[in-house]
């Protein structure tokens, strides 16, 4: 059981009881450019992704004189060898079992009878058990979390004058768990599932010689960490648990398949080989609803209940905000207020083959950064009982911030709360062979001719596609709430409007990201005995079909657009 | 006339373990392959030592680079399928693992079910490839010795590869070694509380008195197998109920009971949690852990608490961090032992800070 690491020629092998996945490594061991790269990781020998990895860091400073900014600039600092001094001589970090002996452990376990009934006085003796439950509690044989970690300390300082902060230090850390249903990944309590956290921690070094009261002074406004996605689950040929009935035709198609493609139709041939070719890939992205009318939910069925917003599988390729400065909504320049993403799911598919449930994502890779107020348990009897479990419904942003107006009564990110004000900008596209691991200044640069010329960039992806999940994360050192006026009725007649002003807030640039982690199921789809507003009925746990609003698939596809927020 | 339903017994995964060889005999000789020291390499070979879950992979017959001649129909994989899982369970329940008290690789008696649940034909990930092909199952288990029922054991799954012609190339199983021992309880019957109010944050996993037939009508009795790394010494049943697409689970035996927490702030700034029990004898022991993702390699994991349980008085305090936190319970009267983990985001705001003061 123990984790086992194989080097050859550029390639390491991680291992754990269930896990597998390969890095990149040089002979000797140590990582090369790019840091820790993922590649073909499977869980239980399910595929999960063909590569992730983490591109770079873009720092955006700004410079100050006499008080007033006089220059703002974005620097990228690549994650690779010219830029980082990798720690440990480039050798990742394992979290394996430690050096205490498990097998002294089991044979304690075993002394102790834990699979026999207690005779009585054994039975009062809580201090005992107690015992028994810290053997249990032992990451030797309780091995179920497993890890790999690099640290990279930036070669240069800062090349800015009178900057407070002199570099900064980065932690990747890759953590994979077992495959169990607690924590709870979604709030029906009823999905086993292994969790990847792809963590990166960020420390930046004071300069010991930065004088704040200097005519010039340089301060560091945020720093913007890019991931890359490659995920690549299976995409079956043949599954009796989706498809249509085992029947002779079916049979026929298959036979072709497994022989080399021969005695089939021309369009079931076309078929096999896109699926082989391309290991197509579903995604859908959606928007947790605030509150829920159980009544009107159980009618229209739960997607429509607790989404306010859901385009399941994209049409097109997408770019999003995820977050914005730590708040879950934000006004464009226009004034018009739109409600961010709250979670990505992502499967293999092919057309509407397997299209896994939502809620639900039994065989799915799925991420929540936030969750909507949907989920909490409230006066209502009908509301979820796990909604309140602290992974749905607490956040790392300061209740003091929550339970301002200006917050709208959101529930708040899954985010650290060293480093709470966060934005998350996301992209979904095509996989091509002009695919580079580099990001721009702007996130959304990178995609700019999917944005400025839809009609012959944009691609269409809802049948199934081998597609990329760009994923970026910017820790803010300030957000400022936007004042407004209020109506104060205590106030004299004809004078009962107050204007609040506007407040700034102050988070860390320390921290860590993507605490709230992913989620890899591979389970059979469920059904329960579900009590709806039309009485007792077996049912899915969510959607098994494709599911497209506020705006209709038809809208979508006649609007044709890259960026595709949904208004507040 | 009280109708009944049975807690079924667990053997300790060690003796698999500690026989890990003989397993590996039993399946290779399911799978028609000598067993040698010698051809260990291409085989790899694993039996989690808590839960028991077993893997085997013939390593170099999975994901491999050339196109294998795979079966032509599904039904002629499940044949396969089926095949390998009577051979399985005939050589792991010979004298070899009889005289060694070894329980059976996979359940064999009257009082277990093994349902087929999918035929998957699975191609290469990175290659122009077919595969293998896949076959699923799941355990069932009789409800008690009257009733003809059998009872989904949530959380069993058992998968077999198929490769090349009718080679097993991959086993794996989400099953746990039991004689299918088993004592027979009252089934407690439930309906669900009404809570109204939202401060208690009653959520989770409860447990209600009522036999309201329309309430019960709604719920799944379901037998549950614990997670890969996690203790188990009993399969206790459990109601699980649906709203919306909300399930909830509250214990179906005077065995079983489930653990849930609420979650408050205090005035010092600290989170405080408390742990609810509910179902069991009541009379409990706890133990609580906990390790934060984000500093795991640095502080590994850590006892915060431990305890003897007092319903509204169990409780923990926790300072500013994200965990992941961990409660042991032990029921002091049955034996029974369950595992219940949480995340906890906890940033409590102290009087007169504000979160602008947190400069770098």
């Amino acid at each position: 059981m123990k984790l086992r690491l194989k080097v050859s020629s550029n390639m390491a092998i991680f291992k754990t009881s269930r896990w597998y996945m390969e890095y990149d490594a040089e002979k000797d061991g140590s990582l090369p450019d790019g840091g820790i790269i993922l590649r073909n990781v499977r869980h239980d020998n399910y595929n999960l992704a063909k590569e992730i990895r983490v591109i770079g860091f873009w720092i955006e400073f700004e410079t100050f004189t006499n008080g007033k900014s006089t220059a703002k600039q974005h620097k990228f600092f690549a994650l690779n060898k010219a830029t980082f001094t990798y720690g440990n001589q480039g050798k990742p970090l394992l979290l394996d079992e430690r050096s205490d002996s498990a097998l002294k452990k089991i044979k304690d376990l075993k002394s102790k009878k834990l699979y026999d009934k207690q005779d009585k006085n054994q039975k009062k003796k809580y201090d005992s058990y107690i015992n028994i439950l810290d053997n249990l509690q032992n990451f030797s044989k309780y091995h179920f979390i497993k890890g790999i970690q690099e640290k990279y300390l930036l070669k240069s300082t800062f090349d800015f004058e009178n900057c407070e902060f002199s570099g900064v230090n980065i932690t990747q850390t890759y953590l994979f768990t077992d495959y169990q249903d607690r924590p709870a990944h979604e709030p029906s309590g009823a999905l086993k599932a292994a969790r990847l956290f792809p963590l990166v921690k960020t420390e930046f070094t004071k300069n010991q010689d930065f004088k704040p009261k200097e005519q010039k002074v340089t301060r560091i406004n945020s720093i913007r960490i890019d991931y890359k996605f490659h995920p690549a689950l299976d995409t079956y040929l043949f599954d009796s648990d989706t498809q249509e009935k085992i029947n002779q035709a079916n049979n026929q198609k298959l036979e072709g398949m497994v022989n080399g493609l021969s005695g089939i139709s021309k369009d079931e041939k076309a078929e096999a080989l896109y699926i082989l070719k391309n290991k197509p890939q579903q995604a859908g992205v959606f928007i947790d609803e605030e509150s829920v009318d159980y009544p009107s939910g159980g009618l229209y069925g739960p997607q429509e209940a607790v989404f306010k917003a859901a385009e399941k599988p994209l049409v097109y390729e997408i770019g999003g905000v995820g977050l914005a400065k730590g708040m879950p909504a934000f006004s464009d320049k226009d004034q018009k207020a739109y409600k961010t993403w709250d979670n990505i799911h992502w499967w293999g598919g092919y057309k509407k083959t397997h299209i896994p449930s939502a809620p639900g994502a039994f065989h799915a890779l799925h991420l929540h950064w936030r969750w909507g107020g949907a989920v909490k348990k409230t006066s209502d009897p009908a509301s979820p009982k796990y909604g309140n479990d602290s992974q749905f419904s607490s956040s790392g942003v300061p209740s003091e911030v929550l339970k301002d107006k200006r917050y709208k009564g959101l529930l708040g990110p899954l985010v650290h709360p060293d480093c709470w004000i966060q934005s998350i900008r996301f992209a979904v596209v095509k996989h091509t062979d002009k695919t580079t691991n580099t990001t721009t200044k702007e996130f959304r640069d990178k995609f700019a001719d999917k944005i400025d010329t839809p009609s012959t960039n944009l691609k269409k992806i809802d049948q199934g596609d081998n597609i990329l999940l760009w994923y970026s994360i910017e820790i803010h050192k300030k957000v400022t709430l936007p004042g407004y006026t209020t109506e104060d009725i205590s106030l004299a007649p004809g004078n009962t409007r107050v204007n609040i002003p506007e407040k700034e807030l102050t988070g860390k640039l320390n921290g860590t990201v993507f605490i709230h982690g992913m989620f890899f199921a591979h389970e059979q789809e469920k059904t329960v005995k579900a009590k709806t507003f039309l009485g007792v009925k077996i049912e899915t746990t969510g959607s098994q079909t494709e599911e497209y609003f506020p705006n209709e698939k038809n809208t979508i596809i006649k609007e044709k657009k890259f960026i595709r927020d949904v208004e507040y | 006339m009280k109708e009944l339903i049975r807690v079924y017994s667990l053997e300790d995964p060690i003796i698999w373990d500690e026989n890990k060889q003989l397993l590996l005999k039993a399946i290779l000789k399911a799978i028609n392959m000598p067993f040698s020291m010698g051809v260990k390499k291409e085989f790899a070979f694993q039996v989690n030592p808590v839960s028991g879950w077993v893997n085997f992979e013939w390593q170099n017959q999975l994901w491999t680079s050339f196109q294998k001649r795979v079966l032509k129909t599904p039904q002629e994989a499940k044949k396969v399928a089926d095949t390998f899982l009577r051979s399985l369970i005939k050589e792991s329940a010979g004298k070899e693992f009889s005289s060694k008290k070894i329980p059976p690789i996979l359940p064999h008696s009257i009082h277990t079910k093994i349902v087929h649940k999918s035929t998957r034909l699975v191609p290469h990930q990175d290659r122009f490839l077919i595969d293998h092909w896949m076959v699923s199952y799941a355990v069932q288990l009789k409800k008690n010795s009257t009733d003809t029922e059998f009872i989904e054991l949530e959380g069993s799954t058992i998968t077999i590869r198929i490769g090349f012609n009718d080679n097993i190339i991959g086993f794996s199983s989400q099953w746990r070694p039991s004689f299918l021992q088993s004592e027979e309880e009252e089934l407690v019957h439930h309906h669900e509380e009404e809570h109204s109010d939202d401060e208690t944050h009653d959520h989770d996993e409860t447990q209600s008195t009522s036999s309201d037939q329309e309430e019960h009508e709604e719920q799944t009795i379901i037998f549950e197998l614990a997670g890969e790394s996690e203790f188990q010494n009993r399969i206790v049943p459990y109601y699980k109920s649906a709203e919306s697409h909300h399930s909830s689970y509250s214990p179906a035996s005077s065995t079983a009971f489930v653990i849930s927490l609420s979650e408050n702030y205090t005035l010092s700034g600290e989170k405080e949690i408390s742990i609810q029990i509910n179902g069991g004898s009541g009379d409990f022991a706890y133990s609580v852990h906990a390790f934060k993702p984000d500093e795991v390699f640095e502080e590994g994991h850590f006892k915060i608490a431990d305890g003897i349980y007092r319903e509204g008085d169990s409780k923990i305090y926790l300072p500013k961090a994200i965990y992941n936190l961990i409660i042991w319970v032990a029921d002091v009267q049955t034996g029974f032992i369950r595992k219940y983990e949480q995340s906890i985001y906890s940033f409590p705001i102290t009087d007169g800070e504000t979160p602008s003061e947190s400069i770098v």
